[in-house]
């Protein structure tokens, strides 16, 4: 379950505090208590809890703040899932989500719950290593404080997230987190475990919300979502397709390395070990965000891969036959569910490039069913003119337009070479 | 006139043929019989034909234990006329009795198809399709194992008799079948018409693997290598059951097809069974050779990025579709 994938780790961070801090702190958490909910997803035919997280009340406008992630089911399942609040006092009440942002994992909801005291959106940025408190409800036991540390913007990612240091856990999701006047810095969002969490800036709110306050509450979210997509998306692809390629080499040929700031790319090989007697050199490289758009759904990532396989002392029908097992299975790296998408659909042939060489190429596509003009593409292609090497490249995109995709896959055929 | 005598098992097959000139023929267990039969529960002294001054035969129980009989299962009283190529049992014991006038069938001439059938039984053409076969497995096994993988080469050699000796179970069982119905086994023909047909399969494999990659995994090639397939399988059952089966020929061919067309279906039910189960992942043709082996034109990369608009249409058109 995406809203309690959270690390739990058991570490005592008030300790270290100064007595200052703790000071502030207790008086934040005794003052902001009151308007922190936690926001509960309800299967309506079993009336359980299908998922929690976090929420928070705005001081303007009366909005409840939580994490899109947490109340997705809700928002494209309506007919299964309602939303349901419970603050302090046991009180409960209806949710009702009004609008949403699922590039930054945000979603506002309008509540008859209005408690005196609210939070306030912090125009600045902290300065790095300011103690800044993430607020929120972990795993169900309790509205709890957690003090970290401000460590700037994630520095390699696509979409800006807030690097904090500090436990944020699963329940957490969507829960404000402030600075020491109280105001909100930041949305919890997400954590690679240890200390190490993940905040929705207070800027991306606050634009969500100007959007809000323009254009009202929104009739239709899943056309509302798909522009976000694509926008998000043309953004993305526009800094990759005008970003001049850095190549690297690759066995007896160049590819593409880390294009843009926010593809990263890793690689591996076996030839030292004398094993096998087929060489494989790999290189992976991916921008792997992804965009949340249902428990199982998700979008918005890159993956590339390059494998080089050569081997000497195979005869080139045995080399071919080993060959073809590495390229037999493909499969995308975004998690979609068959309401979700369509099947995939190929197209498969010997392709020459326009310097000559040939190589196998495999293009498949599948439509979003509930996203117009988006897609997720995957291309594989192997060398031919080798008998006993070969090269394979490969890439998926997901939550793509067609025109991207073809756009993408141009500028990546002609900057894969064999030298 | 002279009569002749079948003696005939269970099934109605001939075991002893005899043939008397006298006017009466005596019948039972007793040594002093002029047919001696061996049923226990036919009498010493059971029954007597003889033949009445029109020349008709006529069958007359010795007042046995356990009576006589005439097709079709009439008790004979005292006696009864028998027609030329009558059956009659004494007890359980099934006998045909024909005047020596009786029609027989003209004769058959050699059967052409038979004939070449059983030319397969040559041992030297067994010995070569084996050689062949066993060939073909080795270079399967030799194209997907790595020459340092001593230990997987020995045990999948070790195997290959094993195969050989399961593939030869089919041509047994119907050697054994036709020996039980029709004294003759031809197992090495069968041996041989089986052995070919896994010949000609493998070499049908291996060109459509060609012509697979040389045409780009294009729909029809799958279509071809399934007809053809099931045609092989076919011909093979029809040559295999033309040598065992005492049917008219349509009956064989019928039969054949039936067979292969089950085993066929078996086949692609199984693969649609999967098929649901992977229905996520992408299909596609991944059939690599080397470049030698291409025997169309290779398109050029623009061609092949304008085909792709047809993939976006045709999976945008299918977003609303449920299944």
């Amino acid at each position: 379950m995406r809203a309690l994938w959270w690390w739990w780790c058991g570490l005592l961070l008030l300790g270290s505090a100064n007595p200052v801090a703790a000071d502030s702190a207790e008086q934040l958490f005794a003052r902001y208590e009151p308007a922190l909910l936690q926001v509960r997803v309800l299967e309506k035919a079993s009336g359980a809890k299908a998922s929690i997280g976090t929420g928070f009340v705005l001081e303007q406008p009366n909005l409840l703040v939580t994490n899109y992630h947490v109340v997705s089911e809700a928002v494209l399942f309506p007919d299964k899932y309602q939303l349901e609040y419970l603050a302090v006092g046991q009180k409960k009440g209806q949710l009702k989500v009004v609008a949403v942002d699922v590039i930054n994992d945000l979603a506002l909801v309008s509540t008859d719950y209005q408690p005196e005291q609210r939070f306030s959106i912090q125009n600045e940025r902290p300065v790095q290593g300011a103690t800044i408190y993430s607020l929120g409800n972990p795993h169900d036991l309790g509205m709890i404080l957690v003090p970290g540390t401000y460590n700037g913007l994630q520095k390699y990612s696509f979409y800006p997230r807030i690097h904090f240091t500090g436990a944020v856990n699963a329940g957490m999701s969507g829960g404000p987190t402030v600075d020491a006047a109280g105001k909100v810095v930041g949305v919890n969002v997400a954590s690679a475990g240890n200390q190490l969490g993940f905040l929705v800036p207070a800027d991306a709110l606050q634009a969500l919300l100007q959007r809000f306050i323009k254009d009202g509450e929104v009739a239709d979210f899943k056309q509302q979502i798909d522009q976000q997509l694509v926008s998000s998306q043309q953004k993305m692809f526009e800094q990759i397709l005008s970003a001049d390629w850095q190549l690297k080499d690759f066995g007896p040929g160049k590819v593409p390395d880390e294009v843009v700031p926010f593809i990263r790319c890793w690689g591996e090989s076996n030839v030292e070990k004398n094993k096998d007697q087929l060489k494989k050199v790999a290189a992976f490289c991916s921008q792997s965000e992804e965009i949340f758009l249902s428990q199982q759904f998700t979008t918005g990532r890159i993956e590339m891969q390059f494998e080089w396989l050569h081997a000497p002392d195979l005869h080139p029908l045995q080399f071919f036959s080993r060959y073809q097992q590495n390229i037999s299975s493909a499969n995308p790296d975004n998690q979609a569910g068959k309401e979700d998408v369509t099947a995939f659909e190929c197209q498969h042939k010997v392709v020459q490039q326009p310097n000559g060489q040939h190589a196998k190429t495999v293009f498949c596509v599948r439509a979003y069913r509930n996203f117009a003009g988006l897609f997720d593409a995957l291309y594989l292609s192997a060398s031919l003119d080798h008998d006993k090497q070969g090269l394979i490249s490969h890439f998926t995109l997901s939550g793509i337009t067609q025109q991207t995709a073809q756009a993408f896959s141009r500028k990546f055929s002609e900057a894969v070479l064999w030298q | 006139m002279a009569v002749i005598i079948e003696v005939l098992n269970k099934q109605h097959k001939v075991i002893e043929r005899h043939k008397f000139a006298q006017q009466q023929v005596a019948f039972g267990r007793a040594y002093d019989n002029d047919v001696i039969l061996y049923d226990k529960h036919v009498c010493p002294h059971h029954a007597s034909l003889q033949q009445d001054e029109n020349g008709q035969w006529l069958l007359r129980d010795l007042s046995s234990m356990n009576g006589s009989f005439i097709e079709p299962r009439e008790q004979v009283q005292q006696a009864q006329a028998l027609r030329s190529g009558q059956i009659c049992w004494l007890g359980e014991q099934a006998l045909r009795i024909y005047d020596d006038q009786h029609q027989v069938a003209p004769a058959q001439p050699f059967n052409r198809i038979e004939q070449k059938l059983l030319k397969l039984g040559h041992l030297g053409l067994i010995a070569t399709l084996l050689l062949l076969v066993l060939l073909e497995e080795v270079f399967s096994l030799w194209l997907v194992l790595p020459d340092k993988q001593q230990a997987q080469w020995s045990r999948s050699l070790i195997d290959l008799p094993l195969m050989l000796l399961v593939l030869t179970l089919w041509p047994a069982a119907l050697a054994m079948w036709s020996k039980l119905n029709q004294h003759e086994a031809r197992f090495l023909p069968q041996l041989g018409i089986t052995f070919c047909g896994i010949a000609v399969m493998a070499l049908w494999q291996l060109l459509m693997t060609i012509l697979n990659f040389s045409l780009d995994g294009a729909e029809t090639v799958a279509w071809l290598r399934e007809s053809g397939r099931l045609i092989l399988i076919v011909l093979l059952l029809t040559a295999n059951f033309y040598l065992a089966l005492q049917l008219t020929v349509p009956k064989k061919v019928m039969l054949a097809t039936g067979l292969g067309l089950i085993l066929s279906l078996q086949s692609m039910g199984l693969s649609l069974l999967f098929d649901d189960m992977r229905r996520m992942a992408p299909r596609f043709d991944s059939s690599l050779l080397p470049m030698s082996f291409y025997l169309s034109k290779p398109v050029s990369a623009d061609e092949f990025a304008k085909a792709s608009d047809e993939l976006f249409s045709s999976t945008s058109a299918k977003r609303a579709d449920e299944d």
